[in-house]
C-alpha cells in the first residue's frame, strides 16, 4: 500500500476508456496519450504450456485472424465488459505503463475507468479489480454516457436535458443528463462489432464468401454509411469463396453495406426512440430544441446523424473527435475530483 | 431578414479579414442558393430563430459551443459547402466549453496542495528544526561533561577561583610540561589572591597522566606550596579535582599530597583549624619519594591503594613545595580510607558537607554564590567532602543510599525527594534545610524538576 503511494508520486492520474474495440487513455495535462485496440496476443510456450504476452494493442490487432497455433490474439472485452479477466489485467498493466514514458518505477496512478451504464455489479467489480491488479492505487468508476457528455462539452450541470448517444465498439449507450446526473440511460449491446458481424454475414449470404473481421471493419470504415446518399462508393475486397474454397476478390458498394447495416442500426434507433419516450417531457423538450450529441466510434459511420435525425425528428450533432470523448470526459471529471474534491460524476 | 451582427463580432471579423464570420458565410451561401431560413430550419429540425442567430453570429442566443459547431456543420452540408472552414471561423471566437459545476453550493475541499496548508506545513517543519537546533545547542553548551575531570574550588567571593575547567584538561595532558603549565596557571590564579601574609597554596589540580608518565601536580615555585594530590582514576576518567586550599588567612587546614605514579588526585581534606604556619611538609621529600611527605601513617596506605603505581620513584610530581612556613599540609586521617575523597579547603566561613554513597548517584552541589562545588557521578562506596559557603544547594539524582552530613550533623532530606531526586539547600543563616526550586538548578540540571516554593524546608541542625 505504501509502496503504491510512493510510486503514485511518480505517476500521472489517468482516465481510461476501456472499450471493447479500443482503449484510450487520457492523462491529466497531457491529453490522449494512448489509443490502441483492445487486443492482446498471447503466446503459449511449447514446453510447459506457460503463457506470455506476445503483443498488445496495434501489434496484436494486426495478428487477429493471422496467428499460428501457439499464438492467440484475444479481445479480452466483449460487449463493453470484461470477458477475460487476467488478460484484461495484463493489457491494462501494459497500457498504463506505456502511458508513463521513461518511468523506471512501475507506475501506480489513480485511474478512472468508464463502464457501460448497463454493466452489472459483477462486471464493474471485475473492471475495478483488474485495474487495481494492473497497479492502480485508486480506481474510480464512471458511467460512460456521463463521461461522453462531459467530453463532448455538453452543459451537464445545467438544469436542462442533454441527450448523448455513445456508439462504442461493443455497446451503444444512450442517456439523458441533467444537473450532473443521469436521468435516463439505456445500454444496448450493439456497436461497431455488430456492424462488422453484419457485414460479414451479408457478404457470406450474398457473395458466398467468407471475410475476416479486419476486412469487414475496413469495408465499414471506407464505404459504410447509415443513410442512403446520392453518391455510391465501391471497394474491392478478397475473401474465401465458400463454393470454390479459394480466395476470390469481389466488389462491394455502399448501398450493399447500408443494407447490411440495417439491422444493427435499427436497434440503435429503437434504443434512441425508447429513450426519448422514457424521458420526462421537460427534458425531452430540451433535447428536441437543442438536439442530441453523438459520440463514440460509431458516430464516424457516415450519415448516422442523418439517419437519427430523420428517424427521430430532432437535431443530431456529432461531437468533435467523437472517439476520444469518453476518455476526455473522464479526465475532466478526474481533474474536478482532484481540484474540488467532489465526485459527483463517479461513484465508489 | 437578418439581424446585423453585433458590434464586437464586427470588430473580430475585421481583425480576421480572411475568415468572415461563419454566420455571414452561411447566410451569403444560402442567399446565393435561394433557400429560405425556414427551409433550412425544417431540414435541420431546428427553430428559425436558431438559424437566424447562427447567421448573425449571435452566440449568446445559442446553446453550448458543441451544439453550435454541429449546427454549422449541418448547415454547411445542406448548402453543399465544406464545413471545415466555417467551423474554423467559429473556432476563432474561442468560446469556452461549459464549465463543470459540481453543485449549487460549490464546496471546495481543503486540498493538500492548497497554499494555507502548505504554509502551515512549512511553519511546523521549520519550528521542529529550530527546536531541534536549540536542543542540540543547549546540549552542546553543557559546561562539563560526565567524563571530564572536574575541579571545583571553594569559590570564595573575593578569591579568584582557579580556572577549573581549563585547568583540568591541561593537567590531564600527558606531557609533563603541560602539567607544569597547569601548575603555573594555578599559581597565577592563586598569587593575586590575598594574603602574602599567608602565602600558601592549595592543592593544585592534579593532572592525571598517562599511566607511564608522571602525575605531576607540582605547585608553585617560589612562595607557595602546592599540595599535590593523588588521582585515583578507577574508571580511566580521572577525577582530577583541584583541591584548593584556602589561601586566605591560613584556614587552610591540610592539603594532602599523595603522588602516585599512574594517577594523581588532588586530595585535600579540610581539617578544621587555623592556618598554622607550622607543619610544613618538606616538599622536596615528597618530590623525591613516592610517598607523601609528612603523611606519616596515611600515605603508605594511600599509596598502597593505588594499584597502578608502577614506578613510585618516578613521581616527582607530588611535590608539595612549600617554601613558606605558612603552608600546612597534613594528611587527614580520612584520606587513606576513601580513595576518592575529594575535599575542598575553604576559608573559615566555609561549611562542610560530607556525603557517603552506597549507590551510584548523580550529584550537583552549589554554594551560596552558585559556584559549583561538585558536579558528577559518585560511585558506590565513595565518600565526598565538600566545603563551601552556605547555604549549599544539593541535587541528588539517586537519593536513596546517600547519607549527607552538614558540618558533621546528619541531614534528613527525605521530604525533599521526588521520584528519587532530592533537591534541597542546606545551611545558611539561619541554617536550615530548604527545598530548592527546580528552576534554580543549573541549565543542565535534571529536567524532572518539581518546582516547589523554597523555604519549606525543615530547619537543619545547626552545623556551626
Amino acid at each position: 500500500m505504501f509502496l503504491k503511494r510512493f510510486r503514485g508520486l511518480f505517476s500521472t492520474d489517468l482516465s481510461i476508456d476501456l472499450g471493447t474495440a479500443n482503449t484510450l487513455i487520457y492523462a491529466r495535462d497531457k491529453g490522449i496519450v494512448l489509443n490502441e485496440p483492445s487486443v492482446v496476443a498471447i503466446r503459449t510456450e511449447p514446453d510447459g504450456g506457460t503463457k506470455s504476452i506476445a503483443a498488445v494493442g496495434d501489434a496484436a490487432k494486426s495478428m487477429l485472424g493471422r496467428t499460428p497455433g501457439n499464438i492467440q490474439a484475444i479481445r479480452p472485452l466483449k460487449d463493453g465488459v470484461i470477458a477475460d479477466f487476467t488478460v484484461t489485467e495484463k493489457m491494462l498493466q501494459h497500457f498504463i505503463h506505456r502511458a508513463h514514458e521513461n518511468s523506471f518505477l512501475r507506475p501506480s496512478p489513480r485511474v478512472l475507468v468508464c463502464v457501460p451504464c448497463g454493466s452489472t455489479q459483477v462486471e464493474r467489480r471485475a473492471i475495478r479489480e483488474s485495474a487495481a491488479g494492473a497497479g492502480a492505487r485508486g480506481v474510480y468508476l464512471m458511467e460512460e454516457p456521463m463521461a461522453a457528455a462531459i467530453g463532448a462539452g455538453l452543459p451537464v450541470s445545467e438544469a436542462r436535458g442533454s441527450m448523448v448517444l455513445d456508439i462504442g465498439g461493443g455497446t451503444t449507450e444512450v442517456a439523458v443528463i441533467s444537473l450532473n446526473g443521469i436521468v435516463y440511460s439505456e445500454s444496448v449491446r450493439i456497436g461497431g462489432d455488430r456492424f462488422d458481424e453484419a457485414v460479414i454475414n451479408y457478404v457470406r449470404r450474398n457473395f458466398s464468401t467468407l471475410i475476416g473481421e479486419a476486412t469487414a471493419e475496413r469495408i465499414k470504415h471506407e464505404i459504410g454509411s447509415a443513410y442512403p446518399s446520392n453518391s455510391m462508393a465501391e471497394i474491392e475486397v478478397r475473401g474465401r469463396n465458400l463454393a470454390e474454397g479459394i480466395p476470390r476478390s469481389f466488389v462491394l458498394n455502399s448501398n450493399e453495406i447500408l443494407e447490411s447495416l440495417q439491422e444493427p442500426l435499427s436497434g440503435i434507433v429503437t434504443a434512441v426512440k425508447t429513450a426519448l419516450e422514457q424521458t420526462p417531457p421537460e427534458l425531452g423538450a430540451d433535447v428536441a430544441e437543442r438536439g442530441m450529441v453523438l459520440t463514440g466510434g460509431g458516430a464516424l459511420l457516415k450519415d448516422v446523424d442523418r439517419l437519427l435525425m430523420e428517424e427521430t425528428g430532432i437535431p443530431v450533432i456529432i461531437a468533435d473527435d467523437p472517439l476520444t470523448c469518453v476518455a476526455k470526459g473522464g479526465g475532466r471529471a478526474l481533474k474536478m475530483l482532484d481540484e474540488k474534491g467532489v465526485d459527483v460524476f463517479t461513484y465508489e | 431578414m437578418t439581424t446585423p451582427p453585433q458590434s464586437h463580432d464586427l470588430d473580430e471579423v475585421a481583425t480576421i479579414p480572411v475568415l468572415r464570420g461563419p454566420g455571414e458565410q452561411l447566410r451569403s451561401a444560402r442567399e446565393a442558393a435561394g433557400t429560405s431560413v425556414h427551409e433550412i430550419a425544417t431540414h435541420m429540425h431546428l427553430d428559425s430563430r436558431v438559424i437566424l442567430a447562427l447567421e448573425a453570429d449571435d452566440y449568446d442566443q445559442l446553446p453550448a459551443p458543441t451544439f453550435v459547431r454541429g449546427y454549422l456543420r449541418g448547415y454547411a452540408r445542406l448548402l453543399d459547402l465544406d464545413p471545415e472552414p466555417i467551423v474554423r471561423a467559429f473556432e476563432q471566437r474561442d468560446l469556452a466549453p461549459p464549465s463543470l459545476v459540481a453543485d449549487i453550493s460549490e464546496k471546495s475541499r481543503v486540498h493538500g496542495g492548497d497554499f494555507p496548508i502548505r504554509l502551515v506545513t512549512y511553519i511546523v517543519v521549520a519550528a521542529l528544526i529550530v527546536l531541534v537546533v536549540l536542543w542540540w545547542r543547549s546540549q552542546d553548551f553543557a559546561p562539563v561533561r560526565f567524563d571530564t575531570p572536574f575541579a571545583g574550588d571553594s569559590s570564595l567571593p573575593e578569591e579568584e577561583s582557579a580556572i577549573v575547567p581549563q585547568e583540568a584538561p591541561e593537567a590531564q595532558s600527558a606531557a609533563p610540561p603541560a602539567s607544569e603549565q597547569a601548575a603555573e596557571l594555578q599559581e597565577e590564579t592563586v598569587t593575586p589572591v590575598e594574603a602574602e601574609a599567608s602565602p600558601e597554596t592549595r592543592a593544585p589540580a592534579a593532572g592525571a597522566l598517562e599511566p607511564d608518565t608522571q602525575a605531576v601536580a607540582s605547585v608553585a615555585s617560589g612562595t607557595e606550596s602546592a599540595s599535590p594530590g593523588e588521582t585515583e582514576a578507577p574508571v580511566a576518567e580521572t577525577l582530577a579535582l583541584a583541591a584548593e586550599s584556602g589561601i586566605a588567612a591560613g584556614e587552610n587546614d591540610s592539603a594532602e599530597a599523595l603522588g602516585s605514579t599512574g594517577e594523581v588526585a588532588a586530595f585535600a581534606l579540610p581539617a578544621e583549624g587555623e592556618a598554622e604556619p607550622a607543619e610544613d611538609l618538606p616538599a622536596d621529600a615528597a618530590a623525591s619519594e613516592p610517598e607523601v611527605p609528612g603523611g606519616e601513617t596515611s600515605a603508605p596506605e594511600a599509596n598502597a591503594e593505588a594499584p597502578l603505581a608502577e614506578t613510585p620513584s618516578e613521581s616527582p610530581a607530588p611535590s608539595a613545595v612549600s617554601e613558606s612556613a605558612d603552608v600546612s599540609v597534613e594528611p587527614t586521617p580520612s584520606a587513606p580510607a576513601a580513595e576518592q575523597d575529594v575535599s575542598f579547603v575553604s576559608d573559615a566561613s566555609a561549611d562542610r558537607l560530607q556525603m557517603s554513597f552506597t549507590v551510584e548517584c548523580w550529584l550537583e552541589v552549589y554554594d551560596r554564590d552558585d559556584e559549583r562545588l561538585f558536579y558528577g557521578l559518585a560511585q558506590p562506596g565513595e565518600q565526598l567532602s565538600l566545603s563551601g559557603r552556605g547555604p549549599i544547594r544539593v541535587v541528588l539524582g539517586n537519593s536513596d543510599g546517600v547519607e549527607v552530613r552538614y558540618n558533621g550533623t546528619p541531614i534528613e532530606f527525605d521530604s525533599f525527594v521526588t521520584r528519587g531526586v532530592a533537591r534541597f539547600s542546606v545551611g545558611g543563616s539561619p541554617p536550615e534545610v530548604t527545598r530548592t526550586p527546580a528552576r534554580d538548578a543549573d541549565a543542565d540540571a535534571d529536567a524532572e524538576s518539581d518546582a516547589q516554593p523554597a523555604g519549606e524546608g525543615e530547619p537543619a541542625p545547626d552545623g556551626g
